[in-house]
């Protein structure tokens, strides 16, 4: 960035391959733990929505609300409660993941057609086994869908996460900024996207592999 | 493969709606064992209702449904509805199953064992005019509208159930392909003596499928009879113009002109 | 809520009460405005870029795949990375750090939703209505000024909302490399220590965000009462 400075100090990158790979783990942990849990309270949440249709409006309100406050504000508004800790990036984390991942989940389950419902419903399916045997596995287009939006989202947000102290390809950006060293910078700019189109890759892959009748056709 | 059937009797069935509406007032007929009873009238009359208290998918406000004497309100629903056949007009196959797993639905439900499920589906998809060895892995959606009804019926009768209730199970494929399944289905019925329920708009088809008809309107019972006795002593007005006795008339009017009838 | 918790939030308060924060090089109408610059400039610069490229797709149907999931790859890209690539640029440019970074860093935030949801908007107008406008004798502008653009209004205004929110909360970064804006009372709250001024920036970014939702809420429903020409969206 100075003057004369090349973009790219390879011999750096050289020298600090362990630590470009602990970063990229760290980002991997926050951001699988964060997509994770976020599934977890997600679907709680969403099949008490299926089931209590009034709790949709507040649901979504909550979720919606949490989604639009800067994350930046988010996690800075959580620090003087949690600290600079692991807690303090996953409860901004995981609210984030929660509006998209609620919103495909009961959509999901929602867009079922009617007639397979009642057809099963009429056959002498109980509830329960309705919604694991059927409704769900119908749904995952959607909600796997909303689990790569999620996943992505939550890899750009952690790079954030660097700023309360917590590790990740974002501590290389911020140390890039820092020293005015546009290596780590780059390096750290350059993997977080790399991360995320690999890990988009991925989930279109699973999501191709456990829908096997949308393939026939 | 035999197959007992089972008497359906409505004994004062109504059902009234919180809002107030009445969907069925004082039904009651009873269809005897092995007998298909076609279920017509206008929409909004209540059939679809009156299909519907069998299986418990709606329950009375008052009367009782009996299956053989017994009433279904004291039996479980769920179990209940594992024996009894449920057919819909958009038949409602699982798009995450292949034909195989599909008919195979409710034996695996009751949990029967393995190789029985796969022998009965075989029968089945034979009995339904599909070769298994060509349909057994599809997916509903490479089937076409004739060949997804046919596996519709092979699902509602895999596990030998002595009712089967039809909700105009014909009525989304065209006039070509609605007659072939009529034909093919009264065949099966034959063969297999179970006892059917089914709703239709189409006059014609009721009575052509019906060992008895009942017409419905304004939720209560126009009329419950076999179709010539239908054709022959309307009950009243509604029932004649419903059947379209002037209709007949009138096609006899027009043979007799053309000199093709004495 | 413990009584530390209550008071944290109260003190947030109080610093944003207190008038000495209204004054200044450092007061809240300042950084507001700050905020806001940054806000409008690279939001106009990304709509006056997406805005006719997704209209023209949009109208004539090409590169669907790709206009439509622009949006998507757009929000995959780590917003503290288009930052991270902005600053070299700027450097080169002799533009330094603060403002033109952060406001270069942000149009490419900006540009995916807008783009993706003109051409959406377009697209979905009603075909029989726009083959209607052609048969009549419009010329292709025309039918896009009369037919599409009104029937799809509503759609380009959400895509300015979400470039527009979007835009609003992660300007707070640019107070990283020395830039200014509401995000500069949460990194210098976080620096020094400064609970109350952390608080504050964090809930003046929020209301600020917020009543841009609502503002284009607002514009989006009325957009929807004017002359619709084709389906509701």
């Amino acid at each position: 960035m100075t003057a004369g400075e090349p973009l790219v100090r390879w011999d750096w990158v050289a020298g600090h391959l362990d630590e470009i790979a602990l970063r990229i783990g760290e980002h991997v942990e926050l951001t699988a733990i964060a997509v994770g849990v976020g599934l977890l309270v997600a679907f709680a949440l969403s099949l008490l929505v299926l089931r209590y249709g009034w709790l949709e409006q507040p649901t979504t309100f909550v979720a919606g609300t949490l989604y639009t406050i800067p994350s930046l504000a988010l996690f800075a508004l959580l620090v003087p409660y949690t600290g600079l800790t692991i807690l303090t990036a996953e409860i901004g984390l995981v609210g984030y993941t929660l509006l998209i991942l609620i919103r495909n989940i009961v959509g999901g389950i929602r867009s079922v057609p009617a007639e397979v419902r009642e057809a099963a419903l009429g056959m002498g399916y109980s509830r329960g086994r309705l919604l694991w045997e059927v409704e769900l596995p119908l749904a995952l287009p959607v909600i796997v869908a909303g689990i790569r939006i999620a996943t992505i989202t939550t890899i750009g947000l952690v790079t954030v996460t660097a700023l309360i102290g917590q590790g990740g390809l974002g501590y290389l950006i911020l140390i890039g900024i820092q020293r005015f060293f546009s290596t780590p910078l780059l390096v750290g700019a350059v993997l977080s996207v790399a991360l995320a189109i690999a890990i988009d890759v991925a989930l279109v892959l699973t999501q191709r592999a456990v829908t096997p009748w949308a393939r026939a056709k | 493969m035999a197959q007992r059937g089972a008497t359906v009797t409505f004994e004062d069935v109504s059902k009234t709606y919180a809002g107030g509406s009445a969907a069925l007032v004082d039904l009651t007929f009873t269809v005897p064992s092995g007998a298909i009873c076609a279920l017509v009238g206008p929409s909004g009359g209540g059939k679809t209702t009156a299909l519907k208290t069998v299986n418990r998918l709606v329950e009375p406000t008052s009367g009782r449904v009996l299956i053989d004497g017994v009433d279904v309100m004291t039996v479980e629903a769920v179990a209940l509805r594992r024996r009894i056949g449920y057919v819909i007009q958009h038949i409602g196959l699982f798009p995450h199953r292949t034909v195989a797993q599909n008919v195979a639905t409710v034996p695996e439900l009751v949990g029967w064992p393995r190789d029985r499920i796969r022998a009965r589906v075989a029968e089945l998809l034979d009995l339904v005019g599909l070769d298994p060895a060509r349909y057994a892995w599809r997916y509903p959606a490479q089937l076409s509208g004739g060949e997804r009804q046919r596996v519709g019926v092979a699902r509602a009768l895999a596990a030998e159930p002595p009712v089967m209730l039809m909700d105009e199970p014909f009525a989304a494929v065209d006039p070509i392909v609605r007659e072939r399944l009529q034909d093919e289905f009264l065949r099966i019925h034959e063969r297999l003596g179970m006892t059917v329920l089914f709703v239709t708009h189409d006059v014609d088809e009721a009575m052509k499928m019906g060992d008895a008809v009942a017409v419905l309107q304004g939720g209560r019972l126009a009329q419950f009879a076999l179709p010539d006795e239908l054709l022959a002593r309307p009950a009243n007005d509604f029932v004649r113009e419903f059947v379209g006795l002037d209709r007949w008339r009138k096609r006899v009017e027009r043979l007799r002109k053309a000199g093709l009838l004495a | 809520m413990g009584a530390r918790e209550v008071s944290v939030i109260t003190s947030g308060l109080a610093w944003l009460a207190d008038g000495a924060h209204w004054q200044g090089s450092d007061g809240i109408p300042l950084r507001v405005l700050e905020h806001l610059e940054i806000t409008v400039l690279s939001v106009g610069i990304a709509a006056a870029v997406a805005l006719p490229i997704g209209m023209y797709l949009g109208h004539t149907g090409r590169l669907g795949f790709v206009a439509v999931n622009v949006a998507n790859l757009g929000r995959a890209f780590p917003s503290l990375s288009l930052l991270a690539f902005a600053l070299p640029i700027s450097f080169a440019l002799g533009l330094g750090l603060g403002f033109w970074p952060t406001a270069m860093a942000m149009v490419p935030l900006a540009l995916p939703p807008i783009l993706t949801n003109a051409y959406v908007a377009i697209r979905q107008a009603d075909r029989d209505t726009v083959e209607a406008a052609r048969g009549m004798g419009m010329r292709e502008l025309q039918v896009l000024r009369i037919v599409e653009i009104p029937a799809g209004l509503p759609i380009v205004l959400a895509g300015l909302r979400t470039a527009t929110v979007n835009v609003i909360a992660t300007a707070t970064l640019g107070a990283l490399v020395a830039g200014g804006g509401l995000g500069r009372y949460i990194v210098d709250g976080l620096a020094l220590q400064d609970v109350e001024r952390l608080v504050a920036g964090a809930v003046l970014v929020a209301l600020l965000a917020m009543g841009t939702e609502a503002a284009f809420g607002l514009l989006e429903r009325a957009s929807r009462h004017t002359l619709a020409v084709g389906r509701e969206p």
